[in-house]
Formats: C-alpha cells, structure tokens, sequence
C-alpha cells in the first residue's frame, strides 16, 4: 500500500490575541522512493521563529528524502544528530543572514518521521510528540522534552541539541502510521498521565490514506482551528504519515455508510437510490486503483466522456480520487 | 465536513499551573496601626519582642495584608487563563508555629474557605520565619510531586515570603530555610519575593532568601498594589508557551515600592 501524508497548522488563541503569526510549520515531501513529514514549533520568545521553523522542516524534509538510506544505514546514532543539526544552522544561518537576525531569534523544535523501503527514521527535538500505529493499535514513540517546568524546552539552536536529539530507525513491519504534533496539539491528542494517543488520532491517519491531501488540509486545519486550538492558547499542528493496513482499511472494505460519507452523497432520496450512487462511485474508484485518463475511464464505464467527467469532478471534490498530469487516480490503494 | 475530529476521541489534559505559596507574617507586630483615626488608651504591652502603645480604632497592617490577598484572590478569578492555572497555598508565621492555612487546590475549590481563614487572621505571638518558608517549600515540593504523577504541566513555582519584623524562632532552621531556597532560586527553580512591610521590616534577612532579586520594600502600606501586580505577573506566566521568558515588569513595581 502507498504511503500518504498530510499536514497543517494553525495560529492559537493566545498568537491571535497579540497578533504574531503562527510559529507552528510543517512540511511533507515525497520523492525517490522515501515520503517525509517534518514540523517545527517555533519558540515563543524568539520574534523571527516563524521563518525560523519555516526553513527547518522545508530544508529536513529535503534533506531526508535525499540522504535516507545513509541516515538508517549509518549505525551511530550521535553522527546523525550532528549531520541534522549542522545542515540545519547551516540553513538557519543563511536565513538569519537574510533577515538581518541571530540565529537564536530563529529557534525551533524539530520533528521528523520518514519511511522508504521498508524502514522507517524518526528524528525529535524538544517538546511535542511522535506516535505511530502498528496492528495491535496506536503508540507513542517519543514523548516531549520539556525539562521540569512547562516553558522550558530544547530547539535545533540550544547548546546542548545534539545530546538531547531522539533518534529512531527499524523496519516497518505493520506500522502503518505516523503523526508529529506539536505541543498545542499535545493537548487534545496526547494523554500526558498516561503518556498515550488520543483515539482521534487513527481517525485521522485512516483519512490521510483515503482522502486527497489537497482536500483533506483545509479540513485538517478547520478542525484545528475548531477543536483542537480551544484547549489551549498555543499554536496547533500535525503532520501525518500512513498507508492502509488492517487497522487502516482501503477503501473497498469501509462500510457502505462511510464511503457514502467519503463520496459526500447526502441523504436525500430513497436509500435504494443513494446504494446506487455509492456502488457507481465504488466502480469509478476500483477502476481508479490504475491511473486512467478520462478517455480510457469512460472507455471502460461505457459513458460518455461528458458524464464521466461529471461523475470523476464530484469524487475530485471529495478527494477520493486525484488527478496527475492526464490520469486520474483512487487515493486509497 | 466536521467530522474529522470528535470531541469525544480528544484528550483533556489539565491546563499547565502555576503553583504559588504566600507565606506570611501574623505576629503581633502585624497589629500595629497603619492608617485611620486612633485613639490612644495610655495603656503600654511587651509583644513580640518590643514594647507596644494600645489603641483604639484605626486599620492595621494586617488588616491591609488581608484585603491584598483578598484582591490578589479576586484578580485571579478575574482572569480567564490565571484562574484555571495558578494554584495558590498559604501558610502563616505568628505565636510559636508555622500554620498551613490553606493548601494548594483549584482557586474556585478553594472559594468557600479562603474568605473565612483569610479573613479570620489575627495578629499574634513570635515570627518564626525559617520555620514557616520551610514549611512552605515542603508544601510547594509536594504539589510539585503530585503534578508530576499525575501528568500536570507546571510552571516554575513562586515563594512570596511577607514580614514586617526580623526572624525570632529557631536559628538553625532559619538558616535551613535560606539555604534551601537559594538552592532553588539558583538552578531558577523557584522564584522567591521577599516583602518587607515597613520601616521596621529586617531587609538583610530577607535578602539571604533571594539570591537573584532584592527584597522589595513596601511604600507606606501598598499591599493592594503589590497584589495587583503579583496576579497580572502569574497571569502573564500562565500564557507562556515553551521557550518564553517571561519578564517580570519590574519596573511597574519600582513606582511604588523600593527595591
């Protein structure tokens, strides 16, 4: 099964009150076999760490694809987190430069989850939390690096960064999940008594693999925004990676209520109707599993390619299926 | 769609706290009069280690002290963000004991009895200071404990130490007292205001327990001022996210105290 990822953050109460931008950032990339999802959560005393968490995820994540298989091939732990690190200020101190700043005004966390070939690395510094599902259920990997009090944390420019780095690597296995939260998020997602996941978290992993993240990110962060940043006066993000598995079904195997719920079909005629409706899109996203155009689609659904179209524009809308270069695709496969 | 996230599968983690202890002076000297219309008995008392003129009529320092913390009380519950995170414990230090007045608990679980014990404080007796911080370090460590098993996000603890006289228990845990407060104030692992409530006040004493910020001084008799910075001060550290330093505005407090 395919990996897929989305992320998102939004600005917190307290931010919004004061007007300074969201410090919370996160970024996904997919590329030579190896997907990435990276987040930074700027730290509050540090005015310029907006772009700061910026330049961290966009340059880990680009890093990480590139160097993955020499990240997990290399067996000690500590070259790693100095490699991180030093590409890290080095990006930073090219920012700071553009900004006419000091590397510390540019301090983050940083939190790091990639797969590629079977395996799996995991990178975290600081606050926030790194989870996973595997088949017997949802876990934490890494748990946040807070010190004693509830504003202290380390980030990529503290002194003693590479010592507090927590490194994770191994085969995947039946991990068919990751999500990083930042610690506004911690508070809605994580127990911190128990140090568990919040239930809603494999909700959210199962629609990253059926839903187009291009879809799925303005509903991410609505419920943000909605849900998650009431609890607190913090910035809120998460980023997520996963594929379907058991614990994560395609598609095909949702019952038929929820895939109604995926297609956006609405309750509004007879339900031997709206049966219908749903076992036409079922058709559409089996086909679908093979990337088509809409000539070989319409081909194969014995319709016109004006009704295709139709029919292929309502489940884009949904986000079921996406469309690259000239094909369309089922997200969930 | 907002089905994406149901309360229901969410998480409710306590709001992060702030633990506060005020520990503060009810000996006898905190009777004297300090403002309002007297009248003099003629009657003279030994208390407290001096000699005392009896009056009728007037407002006494503790009076003011407990309409301070009244304030400081009501201010918090004010505040949105204050009234759920700061934790507040009082013990006071007058006849021969230390007393824990109220422990540490939610400010509005604690709404019912603070009016009565704060109201009902007298002045009275001995100022066994070292005894009283001591027990208030004890009180702050164990909530500090509990937080911690019970997955509570804190926030670095505050130590109000108020006193209008000079320590008179026992020397030695005066001593213990001070060492182990700088032990914490250090490693900034408690934040410490010694106040010294007028002019009699033993400024070099409190010093010894505030290895980072000189003892305050009180201006005439400003607790309600005092007070009200002191909650803006918690409600400013209660919004305070990784990596904030939070500045204390010392300045505010310059205009009426004496540092």
């Amino acid at each position: 099964m395919e990996w897929k990822s989305v992320c998102g953050a939004v600005q917190g109460r307290g931010h919004a009150k004061k007007d300074i931008p969201c410090q919370d950032k996160t970024a996904r990339r997919a590329e030579n076999g190896v997907h990435v999802i990276a987040l930074a959560d700027g730290a509050g005393s540090a005015s310029m760490s907006h772009f700061g968490a910026q330049v961290v995820v966009n340059r880990m994540t680009a890093f990480v694809a590139d160097r993955f298989f020499d990240l997990i091939a290399q067996a000690d732990g500590r070259l790693v987190a100095q490699e991180i690190l030093s590409v890290t200020l080095q990006a930073l101190n090219d920012e700071a430069e553009l900004r006419e700043c000091t590397l510390k005004d540019l301090a983050s966390t940083l939190l790091i989850a990639a797969v590629g070939d079977g395996n799996f690395f995991l990178a975290h510094l600081g606050d926030g939390v790194i989870g996973y599902l595997n088949e017997t259920g949802l876990k934490v990997a890494t748990t946040p690096d807070n010190g004693e009090f509830s504003n202290e944390t380390v980030f990529v420019t503290s002194a003693n960064a590479t010592a507090h780095m927590r490194l994770y690597k191994g085969a995947l296995k039946n991990i068919s999940g990751f999500i990083l939260m930042s610690d506004g998020s911690e508070q809605s997602l994580y127990n911190k008594r128990n140090k568990t996941l919040a239930p809603a978290v494999k909700r959210l992993m199962h629609r990253a693999t059926l839903i187009d993240a291009a879809v799925l990110k303005p509903q991410l962060e609505r419920a943000l925004s909605t849900v998650v940043a009431e609890n607190t006066h913090d910035d809120c993000s998460v980023a997520i990676l996963a594929r379907n598995s058991e614990q994560l079904p395609p598609l095909e195997a949702l019952p038929l209520s929820e895939r109604q719920s995926l297609f956006q079909i609405a309750n509004d005629s007879a339900p031997r109707k709206i049966r219908q409706k749903i076992l036409r899109c079922d058709k559409i996203c089996a086909l679908l599993k093979q990337p088509l155009t809409l000539r070989q689609l319409a081909r194969r659904l014995y319709l016109s390619t004006f009704h295709t179209r139709k029919r292929l524009r309502r489940l884009l809308k949904a986000g079921v299926i996406r469309k690259v270069d000239s094909r369309y695709e089922t997200v969930s496969r | 769609m907002n089905d994406l996230l149901r309360k229901e599968d969410l998480e409710i983690n306590p709001t992060p706290r702030v633990p506060i202890c005020l520990c503060l002076d009810v000996s006898s000297s905190m009777g004297r009069i300090v403002g309002g219309d007297v009248r003099d008995t003629g009657r003279r008392e030994f208390r407290d280690g001096q000699w005392w003129n009896i009056v009728e009529g007037g407002v006494t320092a503790i009076q003011e002290m407990i309409g301070g913390v009244q304030l400081f009380y009501d201010n918090l519950l004010d505040d949105d963000v204050a009234r759920y995170s700061a934790e507040v414990c009082v013990v006071t230090f007058g006849g021969t004991a230390p007393k824990l007045i109220i422990d540490f608990a939610n400010l509005d679980r604690q709404e019912g009895e603070r009016q009565q014990k704060i109201s009902g404080l007298t002045a009275n007796g001995g100022t066994p200071m070292g005894e009283a911080v001591n027990m208030a370090l004890d009180c702050l460590e164990a909530r500090k404990k509990d937080y911690k098993d019970k997955g509570v996000d804190y926030y670095q603890p505050w130590l109000v130490l108020m006193t209008d006289g000079e320590p008179n228990g026992s020397a030695s845990e005066l001593q213990r007292a001070i060492d182990r407060t700088n032990d914490l104030a250090k490693v900034r692992k408690l934040t410490v205001f010694p106040i010294g409530i007028g002019d009699e006040a033993d400024m070099n004493c409190l010093a010894k327990f505030s290895p980072r910020r000189p003892p305050l001084r009180l201006k005439g008799m400003n607790f309600k001022e005092f007070f009200e910075w002191l909650s803006r001060s918690v409600s400013r550290t209660s919004q305070s996210m990784p990596g904030d330093t939070v500045k204390l505005d010392l300045d505010g407090i310059k205009k009426w105290g004496e540092l």
